[in-house]
């Protein structure tokens, strides 16, 4: 809960409002499959520890899906969008 | 290995944009197939959303094929957003019930009474809100890969993978503390409101002209 609190505030404070949740939903699903791997990753001692990592990812892809819905896709597309014409000026 | 600089700049941007697309878009999807796969029983929950995910891509599919003729109809948003606000009340009420765990131990006593979500119920919940949301879904990534089928063809497998992965994480969590389910729940809400709303705007001009 903490990480994720603290990881929105930075992004808050370090993006553009408009990206922030489809930044912070790329962050949390990112996450849900890093927790993922430790849960199925054979370095763990107990097996608690694999359904605690199981947990988190399900919260994590939660969140991130949450973040993905409520968020406004426009925003990336826009930001995506201006690669076409810096390159061809490159070229 | 495919050399990314013989890649025409607009593709690159396309496919950009479409995994972009896809990650906001499978996500109402994923959640509302893990949510209806969680009140199931172990041994049917990955078959449920293994049918989930093949509805979805045969629905956005069949939706890609006639996506112009779909943009020209008046209403489908909001008939769409009124079909999702049902899926909602349903899967409510099975919140409201006794969970998978209480029904196995119910039936363990034989005590008749206690209601069991069957895989049928779980099944067309979610063939319902995957026809709901694969229109939002296609008619999004359409206008973006229009001219770059490739980029539709990766968005659409990349909308699978994401769908199954997430919808698996998300069903073993709500299976474990069922509470979250309620804001699994929101979520899809939130999503039907907003398709109602959308819906409502579209069809206002020929409703009061």
């Amino acid at each position: 809960m903490a990480v994720l609190v603290v990881a929105l505030t930075v992004f808050v404070l370090v993006l553009p409002h408009s990206v922030v949740l489809p930044v912070f939903s790329l962050w949390a699903l990112s996450a849900a499959v890093c927790a993922a791997l430790l849960a199925v990753v054979p370095l763990r001692t107990k097996p608690s520890y694999a359904g605690a990592a199981w947990d988190m990812a399900g919260a994590f892809t939660l969140v991130g899906c949450a973040a993905a819905i409520l968020g406004e896709i426009e925003p990336i597309i826009e930001t995506i969008r201006p690669l076409e014409p810096r390159s061809k000026m490159n070229d | 290995m495919t050399d990314l600089s013989m890649l025409p700049q607009g593709a690159i941007t396309a496919v950009l944009q479409v995994i972009m697309i896809d990650l906001v878009l499978a996500g109402d999807n994923a959640v509302v197939i893990g949510l209806a796969a969680a009140g199931l029983p172990p041994a049917q929950r990955n078959r449920a959303i293994l049918v989930g995910i093949i509805a979805a891509t045969v629905l956005r599919l069949a939706f890609a094929a006639i996506a112009v003729e779909l943009l020209a109809i008046v209403g489908l948003l909001l008939a769409g957003g009124i079909l999702l606000l049902w899926v909602c009340w349903k899967m409510w009420r099975e919140l409201r019930g006794p969970s998978a765990e209480d029904t196995e131990a119910a039936l363990l006593k034989h005590d008749a009474h206690v209601p069991r979500k069957t895989f049928a119920q779980a099944a067309w919940q979610i063939v319902i809100a995957d026809i709901s949301m694969s229109l939002d879904n296609v008619l999004a990534v359409a206008g973006a890969a229009r001219d770059h089928p490739y980029a539709l063809i990766f968005g659409l497998g990349l909308s699978i993978v994401l769908m199954g992965v997430a919808a698996t994480f998300i069903a073993r969590l709500l299976n474990k503390h069922r509470w979250i389910a309620y804001l699994g729940l929101a979520i899809i809400l939130y999503v039907a409101i907003e398709m109602i709303w959308r819906g409502f705007w579209e069809i206002e001009p020929h409703v009061f002209a």
